[in-house]
């Protein structure tokens, strides 16, 4: 039996993440030459689109062909291909401390991180939390047992700072456009809209994936409790009865929404999953019907 | 019905509230739950609905269960009742109906009516409150007193289940006379009365207290033997008279078939249909032949489809066989032997010298020493007996005649003294019927100055003393000496059992004579035993015959029948009121109303509320413990 590259992820799995790729919608590129297609026109051999010839240009790039049948001179236009900047934030809050949370999310950082790694593209992770925990920027096959042996290190935090702080924090270390991979379950009491928003202005298309525990999504409890905040240590007295348990998915569905908006609304993308999936399902399933990876 | 309560000052239990209230919210120590983040949670707590009041409520759910489950107790320790009459009694007897007519159904597998009165008595004990008592009293022919007044529950339910249907016709006040003594003790205002309205109209009674007559509802049609008796018929035989009587309310039939107690199932004797009206009897004749001794019974098989009453299709019926009447004539009296050897079946010893059997159905002598024979019958002629020998002598005038003679008893029927003459005369010093009587004596025949003929008056035999001789006077040339002579020959066979013959009904049966101090042991129907020790006379006291069947006397060979035989009780006929002597007691038309108590109900439901609460709220939540954190 052959030894694990990672304690976080089977050799299989890693196999079948060699082949895909993270699906950029928003193609934020470097101008380092590499395997995304940029927007601007470039020298890869992706054909893009025809325009009329202007003098003072290279005459290499005229269609000779379109020119013998329609008696005037066009230039073939091609991709450039640059490279992308992946940013993958680890939330390293207390609250992912529950029911596997903080593994699922080192888990699915080694899933994110050997897709980008294999492709060539610039590779850095952060931990949100207090010790600020950061792989720096790395590429190619090479920095794989980099990423491995630095995601096995990261600990569950002992202190929590605000996630929307700690983003803020990561972009004052971050260069470079690209995708930021967001893991987090996103439950912050403060609003997560500026911090969004400063991702987005570094050029970093948003996927947010919100990771939740089984009784995040379905509290199982009935009585008198009082509920205690693991962050914050704020309690908070509730009597639950089938009502209040039913506004309760109410409003987690809203705030699943009210996520996914704010991503959207920044050309991001949103996903919850729950840590009870496993996690072949969330990758090769989940994350490929929703178009993230392919 | 008006909700009251027993104890209502146990209300300032109510006060418990405010310190339930206070400490529900003073301790309420909830289990703590570390939960990853309280961000959903104060959202939904902030949600209006949650806020709305019915939410509110049910956020205090668990104080709301404990404050319900503080009422239900305090409510249940008022013991709250709906009372079920106006005016409460405190003391209840209870005269139940258990005669033969209560076993009757209104359908085929139905409770009978006494089932459906103990049901209703059992209602009455149920709702019993704790300042009420209640006394059982059962009659039938006689009146048990189940319980006296008692709030003992379990007692009263004791009592009860053991009253069952005697087989006999009811007696409505022995009931009464019972109650009556039962409030010489503890005093009360008002009886209840079950029964099926099958008893007498009238009641010679004074009522100290009220009635609640209670009519159970009648039951369905039924047919029963109503009488039961044989004689002798004019050949050596018996002629068996049966009658079978029906209720009212539909046509009946049915068979009749004889046959003898220890024939096997199926064997019979005879067999005759029988049909009869509603509301009507029809009689049937069998006939046996008399040279043995039989014990006879005769079934009814109804041919309807439901017969209300078991005890009244089967009659049992003893005869015995038919002999000479043995007599016992003194040599001297010429005129009786002569009168007596011209009637049939009559044997008249001693004959030719030869002394009789010894055992005589019927004794006619002069001599005082003839006193001993022993017969059931004896005449004595110019014989004053032992016991009124100071009162009387015997005189002999030169005429006597008679005043006034008994024409109603049997020996002097169609017997006419007023031409006889009598050479003597009895003289009464003191000549007062009184006297006679509480001596033990009557007189059938009237002097001038004393009693000729007086009868003895003795329970095992009967003893007519002739304080005149008959050759003496003019009697035997008179027309009505013969059918004196008759008479008694007639009465003789009757005491004897040769003439006719009756079934026994249910009650007592009658003893009879076996050896002085005998032990018998009498099984009954229901395979009870009862223990008889006979007297010094050799006569063995009665026995209490209250089901329908045979009665084996072990030892003796003798098995008796005990029979309903009660037109009443077949008829099921039902009365709509008793009238006492100043007072007319009407059926209720509606089933008594009785408190009902109602606390154990709200007890249970406490309960279940405990229940209630403990299943949601003491209940841990499976998901948060099974992540191993918090609580």
């Amino acid at each position: 039996m052959p030894a694990q590259l990672s304690s976080l992820l089977k050799n299989d799995v890693i196999a079948r993440l060699e082949r895909l790729r993270v699906q950029s919608r928003c193609h934020f590129t470097n101008r380092f030459t590499g395997s995304h297609l940029a927007r601007k026109g470039g020298t890869s051999t992706d054909f893009a689109d025809f325009r009329d010839y202007a003098p003072g240009d290279d005459m290499r790039f005229v269609d000779w062909n379109s020119f013998s049948r329609l008696h005037r001179p066009y230039i073939k236009l091609f991709h450039e291909e640059e490279i992308t900047h992946f940013l993958v934030l680890i939330d390293g809050s207390r609250s992912m401390n529950f029911e596997g949370k903080f593994q699922r999310a080192r888990e699915l950082a080694a899933a994110f991180g050997l897709m980008a790694l294999r492709h060539t593209e610039r590779l850095s992770i952060q931990c949100l939390s207090t010790r600020a925990e950061r792989l720096p920027p790395c590429r190619g096959r090479a920095s794989m047992n980099k990423l491995f042996s630095f995601l096995e290190r990261l600990e569950e935090a002992d202190e929590t700072i605000p996630l929307e702080a700690a983003i803020e924090n990561a972009l004052q270390h971050h260069a470079g456009r690209g995708v930021v991979i967001l893991l987090s379950d996103f439950l912050s009491f403060g609003t997560l809209r500026r911090a969004f928003n400063a991702l987005y202005s570094h050029g970093l298309e948003i996927l947010a994936l919100q990771i939740l525990g089984p009784t995040e999504i379905d509290p199982d409890i009935t009585s008198d409790f009082r509920l205690v905040d693991a962050e914050l240590e704020e309690t908070l007295d509730v009597s639950v009865s089938g009502d209040l348990l039913r506004f309760y998915q109410d409003h987690r569905a809203a705030y699943e929404e009210e996520m996914r908006a704010l991503c959207q609304s920044r050309s991001g993308r949103f996903l919850a999953t729950s840590t009870v999936d496993p996690l072949e399902t969330v990758l090769f399933d989940t994350l490929r019907r929703q178009g993230w990876i392919a | 019905m008006n909700l009251s309560f027993f104890t209502p000052s146990a209300a300032w239990l109510f006060a418990l509230v405010l310190p339930l209230v206070a400490l529900y919210f003073l301790k309420l120590k909830r289990p703590r739950v570390t939960v990853p983040s309280l961000v959903l949670w104060r959202r939904v707590l902030d949600d209006q609905r949650v806020n709305s009041p019915f939410q509110r409520f049910k956020r205090n759910l668990l104080l709301l269960l404990q404050l319900l489950l503080l009422m239900l107790l305090i409510l249940a320790a008022m013991q709250p009742f709906f009372r079920g009459a106006d005016d409460r009694v405190t003391r209840m007897p209870i005269l139940i109906d258990c005669s033969a007519s209560m076993a009757a159904a209104a359908e085929r597998g139905g409770e009978s009516r006494l089932e459906v009165a103990k049901e209703r008595v059992e209602d009455l004990i149920a709702g019993l409150l704790p300042d009420q008592q209640m006394a059982i009293i059962s009659f039938s022919d006689h009146a048990s007193q189940r319980s006296g007044f008692t709030g003992n529950k379990q007692l009263l339910r004791d009592a009860l289940a053991e009253i069952e249907v005697d087989e006999v016709p009811s007696q409505i006040k022995h009931a009464f006379r019972m109650a009556q003594a039962l409030g010489r003790g503890a005093a009360f205002e008002e009886v209840v009365l079950l029964s099926d309205g099958n008893v007498a109209e009238r009641a010679e009674l004074d009522l100290p207290f009220r009635v609640n007559f209670q009519k159970m509802e009648a039951p369905g049609p039924n047919i029963g033997i109503t009488a039961c008796s044989a004689r002798r018929g004019r050949e050596d035989g018996w002629e068996i008279f049966l009658e079978v009587g029906a209720s009212k309310g539909g046509d009946y039939g049915g068979a009749i078939e004889m046959s003898r107690v220890d024939a096997p199932r199926g064997e019979t004797m005879a067999s005759e249909l029988v049909a009869t009206g509603p509301g009507q009897a029809a009689r049937l004749l069998f006939r046996v032949p008399g040279y043995e001794a039989r014990n006879l019974k005769f079934e009814l098989i109804p041919n309807t489809r439901f017969d209300a009453l078991e005890a009244d299709n089967v009659a049992y019926l003893t005869l015995p066989a038919l002999r000479p009447l043995q007599v016992h004539v003194g040599s001297s009296l010429a005129s009786f032997r002569h009168a007596l050897n011209a009637m049939e079946k009559v044997e008249v010893h001693p004959r030719d010298g030869v002394s009789g059997p010894g055992v005589y159905d019927l004794v006619i002598s002069d001599a005082a020493a003839d006193l001993n024979l022993g017969a059931r019958l004896r005449l004595f002629l110019s014989v004053v007996p032992q016991g009124l020998q100071d009162l009387i002598r015997v005189d002999t005038p030169s005429a006597n005649q008679a005043i006034d003679w008994r024409r109603d008893s049997p020996f002097l029927q169609h017997v006419d003294f007023s031409n006889v003459m009598f050479l003597e005369e009895p003289v009464s010093s003191e000549f007062d019927e009184g006297t006679l009587v509480n001596r033990g004596y009557q007189t059938l025949v009237h002097g001038a100055r004393g009693p000729l003929l007086l009868e003895e008056i003795d329970e095992e035999r009967v003893t007519l003393h002739a304080l005149f001789h008959v050759d003496r006077s003019t009697f035997p040339y008179r027309v009505g000496f013969p059918v004196f002579a008759a008479n008694l020959v007639q009465h003789a066979r009757h005491l004897a059992g040769l003439a006719e013959a009756r079934a026994h009904r249910t009650g007592i049966l009658p003893g009879f004579v076996v050896r002085p101090e005998q032990s018998i042991s009498v099984r009954g129907p229901d395979a009870r035993e009862i223990k008889l020790v006979s007297g010094d006379d050799g006569r063995l006291p009665g026995v209490s015959a209250l089901k329908v069947g045979l009665y084996h006397y072990e030892g003796t060979g003798v098995v008796r029948g005990a029979n309903l035989l009660s037109l009443s009780e077949t008829s099921l006929r039902q009365v709509d009121a008793v009238e006492f002597r100043e007072a007319r007691v009407t059926a209720e038309a509606q089933t008594m109303e009785t408190d009902r108590p109602i606390w154990h109900w709200l007890a249970a439901l406490g309960l279940l509320v405990l229940l209630a609460e403990w299943w949601v709220f003491q209940r841990r939540p499976g998901g948060w413990r099974a992540a191993g954190r918090g609580i």
